[in-house]
């Protein structure tokens, strides 16, 4: 197997995860339902700078239900971390927010700020 | 839509660029940065940009110079270059910072300090595709963000980009959303001085006027328009009950004299500005009561004569003279003694002829004018069973309206116009319908019946269309389709003229009006003005109001030989307090009425509003601005460093730079590019931040951005600069802020009066409350940096 493209597939579904869990969200108008935020500047998906350190680890245990064995590395390991970091906001606030993406006014709103 | 073709000019120079701008109205520049790109391939603007200049070869304007008292950054020079020079990192640390957090390190090395500070509105309604949204920034009349998605825009209020559409709409350009304002905080005393700038007849206006203002409202397409006038009509009455306060004599007088010949609408606004210039005004008027019109046309149901009288009283309160039962012609006074007598003459003659119908017999059919006056004077012949009006604008209703209450059983009117063509306005038609009267749209007067001498009715004929392709009045019959209706009186109401006889022959006049220069309602004769409907220009009491106005600036002028100021000052780039409570749906307020059955001829149909209700319209008033905010890293950053910018034409502070204006975000003409930026030496001991929160770390707009700087001198902040920045149209300088932090040593306490105290004026939307908190602790953040080494 090739390592390295299997732990790059780990490490962007991170960034996906990053940005579902924190940033990424269509915005609509709420009168008309026009999408306002068609765009990669003001639809925020998380760039270098936004991402923490990865450890991708690799665990062979099982070969996989495809034709020759194949099976998905990427896309499944974004599904913990949302929940993961929400938890993680828990712990830090001491409240639950139940809907993602978790911005600013989400956790002063938890926090009964605003 | 896709990307038309855009032609591509490399500018050898910033002036050569400027007159490109000059020559093409389609062009735009473009430095080095992407923010054109997006709104060029979104399609944003209506009127796309065709030619694009671009100005990433002016090599000269790439510069960072060091003097001694400061330091000379080129227009062009990118934002990494910036960032990354050595001298602006050790004394301008907050500039560096600044323009390292802008987007991504690609951009950086192309877009310039410039671009930067230039960018278009950031609002997704503004930038929407294709141009989706009506936005006042692209000279629109809605804002969809100050009603729907305005999470990450201004807690600051709203900001003017011309005037609201009710003060443009107003041809004496009232500014109803300040006064508005000052209603909602209890002032009311502040509202009628802010209204009577513009219009010295409030309580007349209130009830008379044709209120284009709440034609433009924005509510219209919302709900229903404000009140506009009904609050008017309260102001209105406040002003006459206090006319001591509001109607006082100048401080000084000019010793020049005025007479104003005509005491309407156009001749009273005259008097009352001609007066406050300290000038002596002599109002002659030929009816034994002052007012013209108001006193002797309107009927008293809907402008009571009390208020006539008591708005003619505060005006002599001013020391303006009224002479009535004064003739000017061939039985008083000539033109030429008022010449004599007076160093100006201002004619406000009015049109007082009713326009006779040309048909045979016509002398059976009675002047709608005339009847009107003569039921003001309580003079009227009793009307017919069967009364039948003819003319399709306010007046007619009057008339109409006013035979039915004389005790006519059936009164119809005939107009040339449709329904919806009728120059009346829709309140006068749907009143109309509700006094039971029968409107006969579409039908032109053909023939006189009568016998025996006596009228009978009229022949109508179908009339197809009133005005021709070039919208002159040329009505088109169909002869084919005719009626009879069978009717005792016919009151006709299709115009007026005027009476010129009184202007000899030195006074130029053409068809019947009196010529003047348009510009400065000046006639043939030197020193003699004219204005209102003897010029032909009005057809309501607000537009005779407004020639008035122009009339006096202009005999102003010429009386004491100044240069004119101009008559309408548009007061947009106003910062508007949005108005929250007024973002959900409700209902206009409805002014106490009485039924129909129990209106008189006589008595008022109508009371002025309660206090309370008055108040409560005011708060529907949503004091309609742009709130989209100027999201500029640099901008904050400069502003915080008393940086000066220099143009082609002009050298501003950047604090002066910003506006909310059409399609850009400074004041900066079309043709107009900055040069260079300066920025003064900083005193030793200076303390710099900038803090920047947004979403993701990179290529990022700021939510909220605080520019702090300050001078610290023995442990104590001096001179302090805080500068936030994403939170309003234009960068917000908090100087209530700067002012507490002066003299101050710096504790936790401190840092958390300041973060109070920089919101203790936000207004957040509905959906960008948590800025508010965000500012809060960027300030704090930013005053306790001062501790920390810059």
């Amino acid at each position: 197997m090739y390592a390295s493209g299997a732990e790059s597939q780990q490490i962007g579904g991170q960034v996906m995860a990053i940005g579902e869990a924190l940033t990424e969200e269509i915005i609509y108008d709420p009168v008309h339902g026009v999408p306002l935020n068609f765009n990669f500047i003001d639809y925020k998906m998380p760039t270098i700078l936004d991402m923490p350190e990865i450890e991708p680890v690799l665990l062979e245990v099982w070969r996989g239900a495809g034709e020759y064995g194949a099976c998905g590395i990427g896309e499944g390991t974004l599904t913990c971390t949302p929940r993961a970091i929400a938890n993680a906001v828990y712990n830090a606030i001491g409240a639950r927010i139940d809907e993602i993406p978790i911005t600013p006014d989400k956790v002063l709103r938890a926090l009964g700020r605003i | 839509m896709t990307l038309q073709p855009i032609k591509y000019i490399r500018a050898e120079s910033l002036e050569k660029a400027e007159d490109l701008l000059q020559e093409n109205d389609h062009a735009a520049v473009i430095a080095g940065g992407t923010d054109l790109l997006g709104v060029l391939k979104d399609a944003v603007h209506d009127d796309p940009v065709q030619v694009l200049i671009g100005l990433k070869s002016v090599s000269e304007s790439k510069y960072i110079r060091v003097q001694a008292d400061g330091i000379q950054i080129g227009s062009l020079t990118t934002l990494a270059d910036i960032a990354k020079n050595s001298e602006i990192k050790k004394n301008y640390p907050l500039l560096a910072r600044a323009a390292a957090s802008v987007a991504s390190p690609q951009i950086r090395n192309v877009a310039t300090i410039a671009g930067n500070l230039c960018q278009e509105p950031r609002c997704w309604y503004y930038r929407n595709p294709n141009n989706n949204f009506d936005c006042l920034r692209k000279g629109g009349r809605w804002c969809d963000a100050i009603f729907a998605e305005n999470r990450y825009h201004s807690i600051f209020g709203g900001r003017c980009v011309n005037a609201a559409p009710c003060e443009s709409g107003c041809p004496i350009h009232n500014d109803i959303p300040t006064y508005m304002t000052k209603l909602r905080e209890g002032k009311v005393e502040e509202a009628v001085e802010i209204l009577m700038k513009t219009n010295p007849l409030p309580a007349i206006m209130g009830r008379v006027c044709s209120h284009y203002c709440e034609e433009e409202c924005n509510r219209t397409d919302f709900d229903e328009p404000v009140s506009i006038r009904d609050v008017e009509r309260y102001l209105g009455d406040f002003a006459l009950e206090h006319s001591d306060v509001y109607f006082q004599a100048p401080a000084s007088e000019s010793g020049k004299s005025v007479a104003v010949i005509g005491s309407g609408p156009a001749g009273l606004t005259a008097a009352y500005f001609l007066r406050k210039q300290g000038h002596t005004v002599t109002v002659y008027e030929q009816m034994p009561e002052a007012g013209g019109m108001l006193r002797y046309s309107i009927p008293a149901y809907r402008l009571p004569k009390e208020i006539v009288r008591n708005q003619i009283k505060a005006l002599e309160s001013m020391g303006i003279q009224f002479k009535l039962g004064a003739c000017i012609g061939s039985e008083g006074l000539t033109l030429e003694d008022l010449r004599k007598h007076y160093q100006s003459v201002f004619l406000a003659t009015g049109l007082w002829n009713g326009k006779k119908l040309k048909l045979e017999n016509s002398e059976l059919l009675d002047s709608g004018l005339e009847f009107l006056i003569n039921v003001q004077k309580g003079s009227a012949k009793p009307v017919g069973e069967r009364v039948l009006v003819i003319g399709g604008g306010s007046v007619a209703i009057d008339v109409a309206i006013s035979a039915k209450r004389s005790g006519a059983k059936k009164v119809m009117i005939a107009s040339l116009e449709s329904l919806e063509e009728m120059p009346a306005i829709p309140e006068d038609i749907v009143q109309a319908h509700e006094e039971g009267l029968t409107f006969l749209p579409s039908w032109g007067p053909q023939r006189v019946l009568e016998q025996d001498g006596k009228l009978t009715g009229m022949e109508l004929v179908r009339c197809d269309s009133v005005f021709d392709k070039e919208g002159r009045f040329a009505p088109a019959f169909d002869a084919e389709v005719k009626t009879i209706v069978e009717v005792d009186q016919v009151l006709v109401a299709i115009g007026q003229s005027a009476d010129l006889t009184y202007a000899g022959s030195a006074l130029q006049t053409q068809r019947g009006l009196i010529t003047v220069d348009r510009e400065t309602s000046a006639t043939s004769l030197e020193g003699v003005f004219a204005g209102g409907d003897v010029i032909g220009e009005t057809a309501t009491v607000v537009k005779a109001m407004s020639a008035g106005k122009r009339a006096a600036l202009n005999i102003d002028a010429y009386l004491v030989d100044k240069q004119v100021t101009k008559a309408t000052v548009l007061t947009g780039q106003k910062t508007l307090s949005i108005n929250s409570a007024a973002l959900v749906n409700s209902s206009r307020v409805v002014r106490p009425q009485l039924q129909v059955s129990q209106r008189t001829l006589k008595g008022a149909d109508s009371e002025t509003l309660a206090p309370e209700a008055m108040r409560e319209e005011t708060f529907r008033c949503a004091n309609c601005g742009c709130v989209a905010v100027n999201a500029s890293d640099l901008a904050s950053a400069l502003i915080a460093l008393d940086a000066q910018v220099k143009t082609s034409k002009r050298t501003l502070l950047a604090e002066e730079l910003f506006a909310a204006a059409e399609h850009s975000s400074t004041i900066l003409e079309r043709d107009e590019l900055i040069w260079e930026i300066w920025i003064p030496a900083l005193q030793p001991g200076s303390k710099q931040s900038y803090f920047k929160f947004r979403i993701r770390n990179s290529i990022d707009f700021p939510i909220v951005s605080v520019a702090f700087r300050a001078t610290m001198k023995e442990g104590r902040i001096h001179d302090a600069r805080l500068v936030l920045g994403a939170v309003a149209p234009v960068p917000v300088r908090a100087r209530e802020v700067e002012k507490l932090l002066e003299g101050q040593q710096v504790d936790e306490k401190l840092a958390d009066e300041a973060a109070k105290l920089s919101v203790s004026q936000a207004q957040p939307l509905s959906r960008n409350k948590a800025k508010v908190e965000i500012v809060k602790a960027l300030v704090k953040k930013a005053v306790q940096s001062v501790e920390a080494p810059n």
